[in-house]
């Protein structure tokens, strides 16, 4: 199949160390308030919670309220260059707090400076608890919402023995049996990003703006780039599948078959190849397996941007 | 046309929801009088400052501990709190509820919490809208658990109804609630089809072996019939009622439209955000000012559309958790524990603030840092549950949490 969104998933993410982002994330800048600093008073705990609970540990990672505290403390002074105007990373001795610190049962030395985050970067990239997250986390994205846990337990061994590396526990999710099982086959539904773009790419739509798109995205739940917790967009079938969003995605696929979303050009005819409309169609859009009752709608149907639309907006294609 | 599974479900009732009701079974939907009772959810999302929100202006420790971002004593300044019992005090940008805690319409529990001490947005969220504090695996929320509780043969697909994008949390589970971007561009929009597309879709969604997307996909169509029926579009705001331009004013618009368009809708939902005030949160002004005022001008203006509709609606805030009582060293709040829900209806023992205060002195703190939760949120939720919405029995909408009514706080009659 031309268009299996799991293809493109492997060529665009998976590449690197966890290590390796780990270094980059939080100097990147983006988001100037969550950074923790101390003035005369007070600790800003934000950024310590979310790195442990939702970008290493995970909630039950086993960390605690003492922990996040110590966090907060290594990343003291840690700040942005002039945020406002895109700024980059700064360390501000000043700002610091140069006591001990005690983080998940390691010590960090008094006077460590700005090597306190880097080493509590360390510590939390080379937990366990972070190998099971980035593990399960894998496996929910490229095999099941929930995924077989013998799977994740194969992977995070492999992100612990390899000291994170991305490329060999996805190497491991995406060779695994599990990965080629019938189930595995359309268990996902598709996010919004993935519905919109595999509409595209299956229709070989011409893209003149992609602003409709973008209003698309948004409209289906999922506006590009701007999501606000800092999780990042859901990714099993919960998160998506409500009868509103449904509606929406019909009428995403109405737009495009029907040439009203402005700025894109479909050309239903051209997808016409040999054959009956409805055939060529539902093999090109759906592939093979189609249901019953979306095969004796699509017989119903003559006009290609009809079935254009129908194939789009049908449960099979809401699927991975 | 009926479908299927409207009719299964509803039996002859289902005509009453398709708007053909004969005389007498729409008499015989009106008799049941808890049904006729609407609960309106507000979730203030990233956990708003209750201590700004609701101000313990007679607390000393309170200006103590928030040189920067305290709103002053009542009177003492132009912009201050304004008065509600001599001890608490609404921030200045909530002064559109006044007038209905003065008319005993409006409550608030103030203190109120979860036990599970998780400062986490994420799963305080989860924990408040599944109400099984400290327990992840809760498959639904409570909302939708009271939409078991009170099953009837006339339900509609408009039931229980989020004004949002996304289902929340709160609203998820068996029982059907649906989630709405636009009432009115609920539907399939035809422009550049020949011949309807609609009916093919919901043909293909009828019978297909898919039962997660079928199910959602066949409330789909049984929504947008009724809708239909309903003719949103006319909708005019009454008595004058001005919604502010947000998207919390919009969401709160289109309930009034529902609760008045008469479909079946029982529980509302809609959502605020941008409360997560770690850096610069304001006083009585500001970035926290800001978002009040959006908030307390769209209550008012949802009751006064409402008018006499407030006889059957509740309207009940709530937040994942307060803040820290201190302000941090960002001018802002980090996470905290206790915090205020409001009540606001016709059925609200109103004009009073309900709880038990701890007070704001760092012994009297929950961990010495946050307003300590004197009542459970679950308290707050199970009186509504039973006293509003009807529920004789509320244990299942409560699992693992014993009920006992000496403990409600009494905010309703």
């Amino acid at each position: 199949m031309s268009a299996d969104p799991k293809m493109a998933e492997k060529t665009a993410q998976a590449r690197g160390r966890f290590g390796m982002r780990r270094q980059a994330r939080p100097q990147q800048p983006g988001r100037p308030t969550g950074l923790p600093r101390v003035e005369s008073r007070g600790l800003n705990e934000n950024y310590a919670r979310e790195l442990l609970e939702l970008h290493t540990l995970g909630v039950d990672g086993g960390y605690t309220q003492q922990d996040v505290v110590e966090v907060a403390r290594a990343f003291t002074g840690w700040t942005i260059q002039t945020p406002r105007r895109g700024g980059s990373y700064r360390f501000e001795p000043r700002m610091h707090d140069a006591g001990e610190k005690h983080v998940l049962g390691q010590r960090i030395a008094a006077g460590g400076g700005r090597k306190d985050g880097e080493r509590v970067l360390d510590i939390v990239a080379s937990h366990p608890s972070t190998a099971r997250f980035i593990a399960t986390k894998l496996a929910r994205r490229f095999v099941a919402d929930n995924p077989p846990p013998a799977l994740i337990e194969r992977a995070a061994a492999r992100f612990r023995e390899t000291g994170g590396d991305l490329r060999e526990t996805t190497r491991v999710i995406l060779t695994s049996a599990e990965f080629f099982a019938p189930d595995t086959r359309r268990a996902k539904v598709k996010t919004p990003l993935e519905f919109v773009a595999t509409a595209l790419r299956t229709t070989g739509a011409e893209v003149d703006t992609a602003v409709p798109l973008l209003r698309s995205l948004r409209d289906l739940g999922m506006p590009l780039y701007l999501c606000q917790p800092p999780t990042g967009y859901g990714d099993t079938a919960e998160d998506w599948v409500n009868s509103g969003a449904l509606l929406n995605r019909m009428n995403f696929a109405v737009a495009l078959a029907g040439g009203t979303l402005r700025g894109v050009r479909v050309s239903a005819d051209s997808l016409v190849a040999h054959g009956s409309a409805r055939e060529s169609i539902a093999e090109s859009l759906l592939g093979a397996d189609v249901s019953n009752a979306t095969a004796a709608t699509l017989a119903r149907t003559t006009e290609p941007a009809k079935l254009v639309a129908l194939a789009l907006g049908s449960p099979e294609f809401q699927r991975r | 046309m009926i479908s299927r599974r409207v009719f299964v479900k509803n039996g002859s009732l289902a005509l009453v929801s398709l708007g053909f009701a004969p005389a007498f079974l729409a008499r015989a939907a009106a008799a049941a009088p808890d049904r006729r009772k609407i609960l309106i959810a507000i979730f203030q999302r990233g956990a708003v400052d209750g201590l700004n929100m609701i101000v313990p202006h007679g607390e000393r420790a309170y200006y103590k501990a928030r040189p920067t971002i305290a709103i002053p004593r009542p009177a003492t300044a132009g912009d201050a709190a304004i008065d509600l019992d001599g001890f608490f005090g609404l921030h200045p940008r909530m002064a559109p509820l006044k007038p209905l805690f003065e008319r005993r319409e409006l409550a608030i529990v103030h203190a109120t919490g979860s036990p599970d001490s998780t400062r986490s947005h994420f799963d305080a969220q989860d924990y408040m809208e599944s109400a099984t504090p400290g327990v992840k695996s809760t498959r639904d929320g409570w909302l939708n658990r009271c939409l078991h509780a009170r099953e009837h043969a006339a339900a509609t697909p408009f039931r229980a109804v989020a004004l949002a994008p996304q289902l929340p949390r709160a609203l998820q589970g068996t029982a059907q609630a649906l989630a709405v971007g636009r009432l009115n561009q609920f539907g399939i929009r035809e422009r550049g089809m020949a011949g309807s597309v609609a009916s093919s879709f919901e043909a293909e969604y009828a019978t297909a072996a898919d039962r997660v997307l079928t199910k959602s996909g066949t409330e789909a169509f049984e929504a947008i019939r009724m809708l239909k029926e309903a003719d949103p579009s006319r909708y005019r705001a009454a008595n004058g009622a001005q919604y502010p331009r947000s998207g919390f004013g919009e969401a709160l618009r289109q309930i009034a439209q529902l609760v008045k368009s008469d479909v079946g809708l029982e529980i509302a939902f809609a959502e605020t955000g941008n409360w997560d005030h770690h850096v610069n949160e304001g006083a009585t002004t500001g970035q926290l000012a800001f978002r009040l005022d959006d908030f307390a001008r769209g209550l008012a203006a949802l009751t006064t559309d409402l008018g006499d509709h407030m006889a059957d609606v509740l309207i009940l805030t709530m937040s994942e958790f307060g803040r820290a009582v201190a302000e941090n060293g960002n001018r802002g709040t980090d996470h905290g524990h206790g915090n205020a829900m409001i009540a606001i209806g016709a059925g609200v023992r109103g004009g009073k603030v309900y709880g038990v205060w701890p007070g704001l002195e760092s012994q009297q703190r929950f961990e010495g840092r946050d307003l300590a939760v004197t009542t459970d949120f679950r308290d707050v939720f199970a009186e509504v549950a039973v006293r509003h919405l009807g529920i004789a029995n509320p244990a299942p909408v409560f699992p693992g949490f014993r009920i006992d009514q000496a403990r409600f706080r009494g905010f309703l009659g």
